[in-house]
Formats: structure tokens, C-alpha cells, sequence
């Protein structure tokens, strides 16, 4: 009993450490209506920016009014009114996105201010952290659990009071379902809704700088992690109830520690699965029932004020513009060919290769989010799974690396369309934190194996040799990346212009009315999920081959995130968009790698913003530019027809607001 | 042997009971119709019917198979075919592009691999089909438009025609006629007739509008708090008394012209009301379509004006502009003499602006209580929160029953009562009020229009838009008719009658029996 008290003590405190990120977040969801990926990217943000000032020898609180008073409010100030005003209406899963965006913008920023570099012993606010304040059974008790027990407590207790009685908690609940309803009332649902943003950013830099210490350094890594574990313990308050998520969270670092305790040390699951178990937890609440999962919200009814949304499908063009563009687009990619083949230098020959490889992984998500509907944030995970594939086949039974690489897609689709069964019950912010807590027990634990993924050391993968002809130089690489590109994107092409595509199209826009003519929304969701899996293994197994080594880091979940942001920033509905979204991902990365290591993730920066744009435009940069374009040409040739359409301006149908 | 037998059916959310123990039977190529108050259970019926729902208690039958088990979409692919009163189109999708992708969603015959080796497009024969299907319902023109660019009734043809895909054995069609127009109405029940002559599939047809009822069904039920109440022959079941006290309301007073009810007009003002609501030239669109074309026309202190026109000529956005909820291109609005004029939608508000928008109007997440106080506190400060919530209470005593649930919940008929409730719980010089009694019951309607005519005569005005154009224009003093974005009229009552029964047809004076 005391053996079990030892390990359970020591849980409390990191328990309360996921309740109050927990509370952050349920807080910012109440609030905005923003599942807030990006709380724990704030929360690092200040905890840096104190550790920065303490280490220049500023007085604590001076460092704490600094980091958490005045950065945090401003920074959720900043975040309103650049980002998320104009979301307010936005469904959901568009307001994820951006959200995602910030998740992987806000660390490359404070890089590139403060440098890299370990911070190590980050300083606590009060109390020294590793001193033993007193024993409870025997079992020390250190300021830092003190302290992070104590705040914790206080915290959420004085804003679930604040919530459940003010009026601001009332309005910011209002706000969230109808801004335009909230201001009939002669309220000021601007101002509701930014002093959300506020408050939840000062609540994430409080978070921030009180958790640092228990971490040995400080990494944004870590804070991801333990936004993860907030949201499984957010999960037991059904994102909703504060005390229920307090005691989540309680419970979850309970359990965790004494795990820990009775698990055999110095095997990969014990190793793994302590730290990854909040995520098993999360995956495993929002599967197991409704009450789990953030609650359904209502349109808003007055959302036909707004200007309509952007058409995901292309209009029909004349026939003349519809051609020439066919032409140009065939143009553009011959002398792409041409030029990397004739022109380009090695390193850059490399890099529109890899970005035609990526492309293909890109082409995984145009299928299921683009085509079905779906956010899934382990689709690097699912690359990985074919680069493993490959690589271990490889190494153990000589296996040819494209034979491998297909039978990783295969592999890959049977783990998608296993993962697709508990997530059919789920669908937007649900699926979304189900697959990421997926891909990050992959990253903690499976891909940890060395049947899998072999740890740190990776695998060594050889370049292919396909009926005596060898794709060992990058030049001939190119060629058969182009080969798979082509046959990928064509199977995507068929998929999108049949049956199965139309079908996933009617079913992304209206469950009910897909399900009342006869759509199987079950099995395509399935059929989705597999078959993007199995694209994505297929390019991961083709990336380890490129790379020729591979190991879990190539593919983590920071990838998955990546890929989103980049393919919904600049087209998740067309196959040019997934490619043109490859080829930028890998040039931008090349031209980045001269500047100074401190700029290293500057690509992350630029997507994680770009894709705020998502919001206005969700068809992309390529296909509004593409519209653009074509709207003038298609001008053009009305004008040297002389064939003007009468102006007879579609007049606004009313009742469509229904 | 019945086509369709329901069982016992019950379904209760949250403590109420949508459907209890309901038993029906409709039989092969029979038409039936199925009215009722709102919140009586129709549309939760359907959904039973259809597998959206599970419900509690009770079986379905389907020519003899029982079908509890099947989901939605196998129940379909069994020959039912079903329209939604909120539509559920495709979005992007062309009709024919609705219809197609229904052809094969309903015989089930699309397949992956038929994708991959091309063969996934539409033959010929489904082609024919769905042109039939489109010249049926007499879409055949707009056949290639996006849906987001048809009309109501027209978007609400398209549900028709899938519905109709595949020749089902039995139609469900719920309140296909509402929020369209006369000439809409018309049209729709010509369809119908011509459907029900070509398809011998059974119908069973949700509608609060009797006269479209009595042009398609020979027999009628009638639903109340989840209770069949009648079952019979038409023209029976609508002399049924109980019927007529549940559904139809009571019978229709004569009104008082409201000149005569008014409070008097000051004598400082020179015997003129003073101008409350000035419009001058405004425009507006929606990103690229114009809405409205220099649009002018004033609203006096104490006043009510009716906006009236053709589903799509710019009602609802002029209700929109005026309480600034859509922002104006061109033009200048006063109000109460103060330019408004692209003001925030709160600040006009709290100039004492009451908007009641067209469908829901109450926060579906909040409960009912909060919807209320949401609506006070700006107007009385902290204090007089609980006076005036009582005061609310004693005017709506339904509200104060039900204070602790979710708006969302709430029927119809209860979240209008609710928005009124909002609007009304603080003084309100003007009243914007867009299609309330859109999709309530007979007796729902009457309520809704008392309710109006007590708030002028307590000398609020009124702007009110109304799918009931006949008994809106009873209630007010002046119209003002809309045509494609443009008043076309603006004057007394009397004359405007004739101006609007040329824009909405003859059939638009209303849809009492």
C-alpha cells in the first residue's frame, strides 16, 4: 500500500498540471468556439519569455507581469484580431485549420527571436522547485508540487465560479453560436469575443510559466504533449464541466505515475507508454461515448448575412478558356520537366524530386479531407507505416523497394481502415484529437520497435532497381517519382469523377440527405480513410527509398500538422493543389536551409499563417488564382467574340438562409 | 397487406414525449396526408420512419418485412423516397448531378474498382432517366445550375425529383410548400398532381398549408402531442371537432381596422405621425448579387408596414439592412432622426431596434432563461434582470414551464414565442419582424398575430415581413411591395392589395381553410 501511495503521490501534482491546460482549453472552447490546438504553443511562449528574463537577471515577478500579465493578453489580443475574428461564424473544422496553423507558427516564431538552444532548469515563479517542503507517507513533496498543486486548485475553482455566474460567461457562450444574434440584443459580440481570446491567453501563459519546472528543459515539444493529456482530461468533463475535468486530470497523472511504478523498467512499452498513455486515454473516451466528446454545435442563423461561400467546384469555362488552360497547365509541367532535367543543380534536382514525393502523401489527405469531408492528424504516421514497411522488408528479405512500398500502402490501408472503425462515431474537432493521440503513440511507442520503425537508429532503405533498369541517381529517381505522381493522381482522378467520388461529395455536404437516397455513409467514410492511408504509405515508402535512410523522426506527428496546414493553405479539393502544395513545401525548405539555423522552421511560420486563409478561401491559392485567371481570360474572349452576356445580375435568393 | 405499418412508436427527448405509442398503416398507391400543431411529431415521425431516429418503443413494416434493423440507407434503397422541410441538397451538385449520383446510390451499384477501370460515369440510360425525372418536375431548364443558385421552390423541386429517383414505392414529403410564394405554391401542386398521375407511389405529405393538402390526399391524420387524434377521409377528418380545437385554432375574429385602435396622434406634431424609420436609395448585395436597388420608403411613430414581394425580391435583406445586420452599398438610413447608416447591428439596437429573424431566432445552446437574460441586461443593467424576467414569465407562462431548457429543444411554435418573448422584454421603439409565423400551425399563426397587434397598440411600431400576406396586410397601415430588388409599391393597404396579388399570384391571400 505504501509502495502504491509512493507512486501515486507523486501524480497529483502532474495531474493538476494536465488539469490546468485542460481548463485552458475548455475555457477557449466555451468561449470562441475554438478547439485551441495552439493553447500549448502559448503556453510555451511565455514560459520562454520568463526563463529569457530570469536568465538576464530580471527580478521574478518582474519576469512573471512580463511573460504572463502582458504577453499573454496581448498575444490573444494579436490572435483575435489578425485570425480568429473572422472565424467566428466558421464551422468547426474550419475553425481548426487555423488553429493548427498557430500550433506550428507560434514555436518557429520564438525561435527565431530567442534563437535555438537547450534552456535547461526552467526557473519556477515561487518556492524552490527541488527543495522538500515536507513528506506526506513518507513521500517528499518539492515547492514545485506545492505550488503547481496549489495554483491549480485556485485557479479552476475561481473560473468555474467566474463561468457559471457572470454575465461575460453568458455572452461569450452566446457569441459563440451567433455573433449577429448577440448584437440584436445590443451587445457588443466583437468585444465579448476578443476579451475570450484574452483571457483564455492569459490563462495559457499562467499555464505556461507555472508547468515549465516540470520539465527538465524547455521545449515546445513538451507542451504539446501536455496539451494532449489536457484534452484527455478535458474529455472527462465531456469539454465542458471544469470540477469533472479538474478531477480528470487528477486521475489521468495518478494513473500514470503508478503505471509507471509497477511497469517492468527498461522495456520500450514501459518507456512509451507512460508518457503516451494520456493519449490512449483520450483516444479511448472518445470512442467509448457522446459524453466525451466536445458537444455538437448549432449554426448560426444568421449566417446568410454573409456573402455566399466560395463554390469547392470549379465553374464551367467556354469551351476556348476551358482548352487553353488544359494547354497551359500541360505546358507548365512539360517545361517543368524539361528544366529539372536539363537545367537544375543536384541539390535542387533533389528537391522538386522530394516534392514530388510528398505530393503523393499531400494527394492522401485531397482524398479523405478534401474529398470526404475529414480532418485526420496521423497522416504521417500512415507514411511512416509504408516507409517501415519498405525499409524492413528491405533489410530482413531483400525485398525491392517498390514491391515494399506497395506492400506498405497495403499495410497502411488495413491500419487506416482499422482506425476508421472507432472514428466513424466521431467526426470534425473528435476525429481530429482521436488520430492525432494516434500518431503520437506511434511516435512514443510502435515506431519505437525495432520491427517497426527502430527507434532513433531508423533503417537503412536502398533505391530501386525495377526490371534492370536502377533508380540509384536522383535524376532517374525523378522519372519514377513522376511515373507514381501520374498513376496516383490518376486513380484520384477517377475516384473524384465517379461514382465514388460524386457519392463523397454528397455526403460531405449533408449526412442526412446522403444517407435518404441511399449513400452507405459508413462505408464510405471507410472506403475514405483506406484508401487515403494507403496513398500515404505508398509515398512514405517512395520518400525512405528517396532519403535511402528513414527513421520515426522523418514522419512524426509534427509532419502530420504540417502537411494539413500546407495543403489546405494552398488547395485540399484538386490534385494540382496537392501537388503544387508538395513542390512548395520541399522548394520553400531549400531555399530556407541557407539562411541561419535560427530560421529553420521560417517554412512553418509562413504556412502556419497562410493558412488563415483557409477560412476566407477554403479552395486554396491554386484554384483561386486559377479562377482568377480564367474569369479574365474567359472576359477576354467574350470581349473578342463580342458575345457580352447581358448584365442581368442574379438577384440574391432570400430564403436561402434556411 | 399495408405498404408501410408502424407500430407503437415512441420517441422521447428529454423528458418529452415526441411520439406515444402511434400506430398507423399506409397502404400501396395510397395518398395521405399528415398535419398537426408544431412539436406534434411529424417530422420526428419521418425520421422514425426512416431509420434517422431510433425510436424507443414500436416496430416499422415495410411491404411485410419488418425493418427496425436497417439504417437509413438501406430503407431507402427499399423503394422510400423522402423530402426535407429544411433542405438537404448537394451542395455544388447540379439537379442533374443529384439525380445521377441518387441512381446509383440507390441500386447500390458503384463500386471502387468500377471507378478505377472508368466505367464510374453515367450510362445512357441513367441519363435518360434523370432527364425524365427533370421534365417531370419541370426543371428540365436549370438542370446544369448549381443548387445554391435555384430558388426555394425550386431547390425544393430538386428534393422532389431525387426523391422520386428509382421509382420508390412510397414518397415522404415534408412541408414541401414552405417558405414558397403564391406562384411557387401554385406551381408546386400542379407537380404534384402531375407526379401522383404519372407515379404510383404511395405519398404521405407533412403540411400546415390545407389547400395543397386538399389538392393531393384523399385521406388525413392528424397528429397531437405525439397522438394520432384523426384518421379518416379528408373532408371528414376537417369536421372533426377535436381537430378543429388542436389544430385550426379558434375561428377567425373580424378585425378591427387599426386606425381606430391607435392611440391618438399628438397634436404637437400637426396631426402627422413623426417619421420613426427613414430608407433612402439604399442598395445592398451579397459579395457579387445585388440585392436591392435604391430602395426608399419610411416607417412613422406608432406605425406598422408590411414588406411584401416574391420569394428572392429582397425582403428579408431590407429587414437585415435596416437593423444593420447586412451593410448598405449606396444610400442612408435614419433612424429616430439619428444617421444609422452602416452602424453596428448593436448600436442601432440600443437605439431601440427589436429584430426577430427568419427561422430560428433564439440561442439554441442557451436555456430559455438565458435567452432572456441575454436580451435584458444590455437594456436594464443588473438589477432589473429579475423584474423584468418575471414580467416575461407572467406574459409567457409556456416560458416559464420550460426556463430551464435548452431554446434548442424547444418546438417550433415555442422558440418563436421565445424570440418574441426576447424582443418584447425590453421596450422597443421598432419592431423588424422577418417571416414569423413561417411553418406554425393554424392556431400557432393566430397567437403569433395577437401578439403583434397588442405590441402596436401599445405603441411600438412595426415592420413585419409575412408569408401570410392577407392577414399581414389586416394588421398594418401601409405596404411597401418588393419586386426583384426594388419597391415597386409603397402606399395604403387597399391598393396594395391589388399590386400584390399581381407579384404573388391569386393563391398568396393566405393558406386558411
Amino acid at each position: 500500500m505504501s509502495q502504491f501511495i509512493s507512486y501515486a503521490l507523486p501524480g497529483i501534482p502532474y495531474g493538476c498540471a494536465y488539469a490546468l491546460m485542460a481548463c485552458g482549453l475548455v475555457l477557449t472552447f466555451k468561449a470562441s468556439g475554438v478547439f485551441n490546438l495552439a493553447f500549448g504553443a502559448q503556453a510555451y511562449v511565455s514560459a520562454l519569455v520568463f526563463y529569457v528574463a530570469v536568465q538576464n537577471g530580471w527580478p521574478k515577478w518582474a519576469a512573471f507581469v512580463i511573460a504572463v500579465v502582458v504577453l499573454g493578453p496581448l498575444l490573444g489580443f494579436a490572435l483575435d484580431r489578425v485570425l480568429f475574428q473572422y472565424t467566428r461564424t466558421a464551422p468547426p473544422l474550419v475553425k481548426l485549420v487555423p488553429a493548427l496553423g498557430l500550433l506550428i507558427a507560434i514555436p518557429s516564431v520564438t525561435q527565431m527571436i530567442f534563437g535555438i538552444g537547450q534552456r535547461l532548469a526552467p526557473p519556477a515563479v515561487a518556492l524552490n522547485p527541488n527543495r522538500v517542503y515536507f513528506r506526506v507517507a513518507s513521500v517528499a513533496v518539492t515547492g514545485e508540487e506545492i505550488l503547481t498543486t496549489v495554483v491549480t486548485i485556485v485557479v479552476v475553482a475561481a473560473l468555474a465560479v467566474a463561468f457559471a455566474s457572470s454575465t461575460v460567461g453568458l455572452r461569450m457562450r452566446a457569441v459563440v453560436e451567433s455573433p449577429r444574434m448577440t448584437e440584436l440584443d445590443g451587445i457588443r459580440a466583437d468585444r465579448v469575443g476578443t476579451f475570450a481570446w484574452v483571457l483564455s491567453s492569459l490563462f495559457a501563459g499562467l499555464a505556461g510559466v507555472l508547468l515549465a519546472p516540470i520539465y527538465a528543459s524547455l521545449d515546445p515539444a513538451n507542451f504539446t504533449a501536455l496539451l494532449v493529456a489536457g484534452a484527455a482530461a478535458a474529455a472527462v468533463g465531456g469539454f465542458s464541466s471544469l470540477p469533472l475535468t479538474l478531477l480528470g486530470g487528477v486521475l489521468l497523472g495518478v494513473v500514470q505515475e503508478v503505471l509507471g511504478g509497477y511497469l517492468p523498467s527498461g522495456t520500450v512499452l514501459a518507456a512509451g507508454l507512460r508518457p503516451s498513455f494520456p493519449f490512449l486515454v483520450l483516444a479511448v473516451l472518445l470512442v467509448a461515448g457522446r459524453s466525451f466528446r466536445p458537444a455538437r454545435t448549432f449554426d448560426d442563423p444568421l449566417a446568410a448575412c454573409d456573402p455566399p461561400a466560395v463554390s469547392l467546384r470549379p465553374p464551367g469555362r467556354i469551351t476556348e478558356v476551358a482548352l487553353g488552360s488544359r494547354a497551359f497547365a500541360a505546358f507548365l509541367a512539360a517545361v517543368f520537366i524539361v528544366l529539372v532535367v536539363v537545367v537544375v543543380p543536384g541539390n535542387w534536382e533533389y528537391t522538386f524530386t522530394a516534392g514530388l514525393v510528398i505530393a503523393i502523401i499531400l494527394l492522401s489527405i485531397t482524398v479523405l479531407t478534401g474529398m470526404s469531408g475529414q480532418i485526420s492528424l496521423c497522416q504521417a504516421a500512415f507514411a511512416a507505416i509504408g516507409a517501415f514497411t519498405a525499409g524492413q522488408l528491405a533489410t530482413h528479405f531483400g525485398t525491392a523497394v517498390m514491391i515494399g512500398a506497395l506492400a506498405g500502402g497495403v499495410l497502411a490501408a488495413v491500419v487506416g481502415a482499422f482506425i476508421s472503425l472507432p472514428g466513424l462515431r466521431l467526426g470534425g474537432i473528435a476525429l481530429a484529437l482521436f488520430t492525432l493521440s494516434f500518431a503520437l503513440l506511434c511516435d512514443n511507442v510502435l515506431f519505437q520497435y525495432s520491427w517497426s520503425g527502430n527507434g532513433a537508429s531508423g533503417l537503412i532503405v536502398p533505391r530501386p532497381l525495377i526490371i534492370g533498369i536502377g533508380f540509384a541517381g536522383t535524376g532517374a529517381f525523378f522519372f519514377l517519382a513522376l511515373i507514381v505522381l501520374t498513376i496516383t493522381s490518376a486513380v484520384v482522378w477517377l475516384i473524384q469523377h465517379g461514382t465514388l467520388g460524386e457519392e463523397l461529395a454528397a455526403l460531405r455536404s449533408t449526412e442526412v440527405g446522403a444517407a435518404s437516397v441511399g449513400i452507405d455513409v459508413r462505408r464510405m467514410r471507410i472506403i475514405a480513410f483506406t484508401l487515403s492511408a494507403a496513398i500515404a504509405g505508398i509515398g512514405g515508402g517512395l520518400y525512405a527509398s528517396l532519403q535511402q535512410t528513414v527513421s520515426p523522426t522523418d514522419f512524426n506527428y509534427e509532419f502530420s500538422l504540417i502537411f494539413i496546414v500546407v495543403v489546405a493553405t494552398i488547395g485540399v479539393y484538386s490534385i494540382t493543389g496537392a501537388i503544387a502544395a508538395g513542390l512548395a513545401y520541399t522548394t520553400i525548405q531549400q531555399l530556407i536551409s541557407n539562411l541561419p539555423s535560427r530560421y529553420n522552421s521560417l517554412l512553418a511560420l509562413i504556412f502556419g499563417l497562410a493558412a488563415a486563409t483557409y477560412v476566407r478561401h477554403p479552395e486554396g491559392v491554386v484554384e483561386y488564382g486559377r479562377r482568377w485567371v480564367l474569369d479574365r481570360a474567359e472576359q477576354f474572349a467574350n470581349f473578342l467574340t463580342r458575345n457580352d452576356a447581358p448584365a442581368d445580375p442574379k438577384v440574391a435568393v432570400g430564403s436561402r438562409s434556411e | 397487406m399495408a405498404l408501410l405499418e408502424a407500430r407503437d412508436i415512441s420517441k422521447r427527448f428529454g423528458g418529452i414525449d415526441a411520439l406515444s405509442k402511434l400506430s398507423l398503416e399506409i397502404a400501396e398507391g395510397e395518398s395521405v396526408g399528415l398535419v398537426g400543431p408544431n412539436g406534434a411529431g411529424k417530422t420526428t415521425l419521418f425520421n422514425c420512419l426512416l431509420g434517422i431516429e431510433h425510436p424507443d418503443t414500436g416496430s416499422v413494416h415495410f411491404s411485410g418485412v419488418p425493418i427496425d434493423a436497417l439504417p437509413t440507407y438501406q430503407r431507402a434503397r427499399l423503394g422510400i423516397g423522402r423530402t426535407f422541410q429544411r433542405l438537404e441538397l448537394f451542395a455544388g451538385m447540379t439537379p442533374r448531378e443529384h439525380l445521377l449520383v441518387t441512381e446509383r446510390a440507390r441500386s447500390g451499384t458503384g463500386a471502387l474498382w468500377k471507378d478505377l477501370v472508368g466505367t464510374g460515369r453515367p450510362t445512357t440510360a441513367e441519363r435518360e432517366q434523370s432527364d425524365e425525372l427533370l421534365a417531370l418536375v419541370g426543371l428540365s431548364d436549370e438542370a446544369d445550375v448549381p443548387v445554391e443558385a435555384l430558388s426555394l421552390g425550386h431547390g425544393r423541386l430538386v428534393e422532389l425529383a431525387r426523391a422520386l429517383v428509382g421509382e420508390p414505392r412510397l414518397l415522404m414529403l415534408d412541408e414541401p410548400s414552405s417558405g414558397l410564394d403564391g406562384n411557387e405554391r401554385a406551381e408546386l401542386i400542379e407537380i404534384l398532381r402531375r407526379v401522383r398521375q404519372h407515379r404510383s407511389a404511395a405519398v404521405v405529405l407533412v403540411e400546415h398549408d390545407l389547400e395543397m393538402v386538399a389538392s393531393v390526399v384523399e385521406r388525413l391524420l392528424v397528429l397531437d402531442f405525439g397522438k394520432l387524434i384523426a384518421d379518416g377521409p379528408l373532408d371528414q377528418v376537417l369536421e372533426n371537432q377535436e381537430v378543429r380545437r388542436a389544430y385550426l385554432g379558434r375561428a377567425r375574429v373580424e378585425p378591427t381596422r387599426l386606425e381606430e385602435a391607435h392611440a391618438p396622434v399628438p397634436a404637437a406634431t400637426g396631426g402627422r405621425r413623426p417619421i420613426l424609420l427613414e430608407v433612402r436609395d439604399v442598395s445592398a448585395s451579397y459579395g457579387p448579387y445585388r440585392a436591392l436597388f435604391s430602395v426608399s420608403f419610411s416607417v412613422n411613430e406608432g406605425e406598422a408596414v408590411a414588406l411584401v414581394g416574391a420569394n428572392g425580391a429582397g425582403k428579408s435583406t431590407v429587414a437585415r439592412v435596416v437593423s444593420g445586420l447586412v451593410p448598405t452599398t449606396t444610400g442612408r438610413i435614419l433612424f429616430d432622426g439619428k444617421e444609422v447608416t452602416n452602424r453596428p447591428a448593436w448600436m442601432i439596437a440600443r437605439l431601440g431596434l427589436g429584430h426577430v429573424n427568419e427561422g430560428r431566432s433564439v440561442l439554441a445552446s442557451l436555456t430559455v432563461e438565458e435567452n432572456l437574460e441575454l436580451a435584458i441586461r444590455p437594456a436594464v443593467g443588473r438589477h432589473g434582470v429579475a423584474t423584468a424576467l418575471e414580467r416575461a414569465y407572467a406574459s409567457y407562462p409556456r416560458l416559464a414551464e420550460r426556463k430551464n431548457q435548452l431554446a434548442g429543444t424547444l418546438s417550433g411554435g415555442e422558440q418563436r414565442l421565445l424570440a418574441l418573448a426576447r424582443v418584447l422584454a425590453v421596450p422597443r421603439r421598432l419592431l423588424v419582424v422577418d417571416e414569423l409565423s413561417l411553418g406554425l400551425a393554424p392556431s400557432v399563426v393566430d397567437e403569433v398575430f395577437e401578439t403583434l397587434r397588442a405590441v402596436l397598440l401599445s405603441g411600438t411600431s412595426l415592420l413585419i415581413v409575412e408569408q401570410h400576406v392577407a392577414r399581414a396586410l389586416e394588421l398594418v397601415d401601409r405596404a411597401v411591395v418588393l419586386t426583384r430588388g426594388r419597391v415597386s409599391y409603397e402606399g395604403r393597404v387597399e391598393d396594395a392589395a391589388q399590386v400584390v396579388s399581381g407579384v404573388l399570384g391569386p393563391t398568396s391571400a393566405g393558406s386558411e381553410p
